[in-house]
């Protein structure tokens, strides 16, 4: 218990360091207002990163090959579009937002036509989606696009944005849990019956997953790659201690003390 | 400087896949040892754990060829495949079990079968009929999930033995033709020296030809029999999940 408390207090005051991060590169980036979409597209996406970091850190439950490759496949994705996107910023943050737009408008319409129009709630719904929608660009403006919103697979995209190794090590064995598929299913969800006249068979189980603290550490090393990849566009000197330095620092005085796991 | 190794080079690419070089082969088939073979040829199996190697291979063989000799058709076929004992008429299975019975054979088949003969329905040999041993289902299922552990690992020797036994079968029956300049190899080398590469080799013939054996030539292959031992099996015993104990 005491260990649990001791990495507990290690990943509250991790998360206070990758939110103050976060805060010192919003402050120092050279926000331009006429391309403010620009920044809010790679602002929100910094903000993303931390906040899936900071809650799987503050989540011990979720450490698991259950839960934590779900947030960290995530995570990867959601560098690889911060990377893409900061190659050219204004076009790109531009394409990434009226993608977005046009996804909201097709779900309203689905709404719209296949949900219950005497519900009140669905009413209401359709109505705070459609002023979200027409108060950035009005809905008859708004083109749909059913296909990638980049005009290229993530792995295409990853490749542009010097990813490929992100995308081939952490993204695609993530997305295998993500998607449910059987090199995953078969390990987590699937326990052997060693019986031989069952041809050693697998049957359902919900598997007590070991709690590792490591997925913590990989998360770490995604946020801090999304900060070096801002910080690296825009020359940024940041003062804030970078996550994964700050997280293998305090593992190892854990250690150090003979507390830690 | 050492050229980059490409991944997956040696494959084909069609579409979004990548065909191995096994898979580009033209009319590929693939059968699998577990879930096909398995259950035509576990019955030599009972017989080997019952009477040994030596004595299971001759009994095995003798069935087998007997069977062969009162089949009711010109075209080949291989009596080490349990469900081509479905082939032979009633009157004809009569003539095999009275023919077993007069040289005093007939209780060592009826022994060694029975826990496939007391536990499966539509066992093919199942005719052959019902050992006068009393033994209790669990001692049977004990019997016959050990055979199916044996046998499980088709590159053991319990598992090459009999599929080597079916190559031979078809062999001492006329229905194997090898080219001149084949040497064929030496199938005893499997009991024999089981480590050595005459053996390796001879095991390597004994999977190709139990294979090959199943293979449907023009015909589609019928897996009732293998299809119902696997979902009787599953109904006869409990899983086993005792290794959690231990995790």
């Amino acid at each position: 218990m005491t260990e649990l408390n001791d990495i507990m207090e290690v990943m509250k005051s991790y998360s206070i360091i990758v939110e103050q991060g976060m805060n010192e590169r919003w402050e120092k980036l050279p926000v331009e207002l006429y391309e403010s979409e620009t920044y809010e597209t790679i602002g929100g996406l910094m903000a993303r990163q931390a906040t899936l970091t900071i809650e799987l850190a503050m989540s011990p439950s979720t450490w698991t090959g259950h839960i934590a490759p779900l947030i960290l496949r995530c995570m990867t994705d959601a560098h690889i579009t911060l990377a893409w996107i900061l190659s050219d910023p204004a076009e790109r943050a531009k394409k990434y937002i009226l993608y977005g737009l046009g996804q909201e408008k097709l779900q309203i319409e689905h709404l719209k036509a296949d949900a219950d129009q005497d519900d009140e709630q669905i009413q209401k719904m359709i109505e705070i989606k459609e002023s979200w929608l027409n108060d950035q660009r009005r809905d008859f403006m708004t083109e749909v696009n059913v296909g990638n919103w980049a005009g290229l697979n993530t792995r295409q995209m990853a490749i542009e944005a010097g990813c490929e190794g992100l995308y081939k090590f952490a993204y695609t064995p993530f997305s295998g849990v993500a998607h449910n598929m059987w090199q995953h299913v078969s390990i987590y969800n699937l326990k052997p019956c060693i019986n031989p006249l069952h041809k050693y068979h697998k049957v359902p189980t919900i598997r007590k997953a070991p709690i590792e603290p490591d997925y913590v550490y990989r998360s770490a090393k995604y946020i801090d790659r999304s900060y070096e990849a801002i910080d690296k566009k825009f020359s940024l000197n940041i003062e804030t201690m970078m996550p994964l330095a700050y997280l293998v620092e305090e593992f190892n005085k854990l250690s150090t003390n003979g507390n830690g796991t | 400087m050492a050229k980059k190794k490409t991944i997956l080079e040696d494959h084909k690419k069609v579409g979004s896949k990548f065909i191995p070089p096994m898979m580009q082969l033209p009319n590929w088939n693939e059968i699998s040892y577990i879930n096909q073979i398995l259950p035509e040829i576990i019955w030599m199996g009972l017989i080997n754990d019952k009477f040994g190697y030596r004595g299971g291979i001759d009994l095995s063989s003798k069935i087998a060829t007997k069977a062969f000799d009162l089949r009711e058709t010109d075209k080949h076929m291989n009596f080490t495949i349990a469900s081509n004992f479905n082939l032979l008429s009633d009157n004809k299975k009569s003539e095999l079990v009275r023919d077993l019975t007069e040289s005093s054979d007939i209780h060592k088949y009826r022994d060694a079968l029975l826990p496939l003969i007391a536990l499966y329905q539509g066992f093919p040999l199942s005719f052959l009929g019902i050992s006068e041993e009393i033994r209790k289902k669990e001692e049977l299922v004990a019997i016959m999930k050990n055979c199916v552990e044996k046998h499980l690992n088709k590159y053991e020797t319990p598992a090459l033995i009999i599929q080597a036994n079916v190559i031979y079968v078809r062999g001492s029956t006329g229905g194997l033709h090898v080219a001149s300049h084949i040497k064929m190899p030496d199938l005893n080398s499997l009991l024999d020296d089981p480590e050595s590469e005459k053996a390796k080799r001879a095991g390597s013939f004994a999977r190709i030809g139990a294979m090959q054996e199943m293979m449907p030539m023009g015909d589609t292959r019928i897996c009732d029999w293998a299809k119902s031992f696997w979902n009787q099996s599953y109904k006869i015993d409990k899983c086993d999940f005792s290794w959690e104990e231990n995790d």
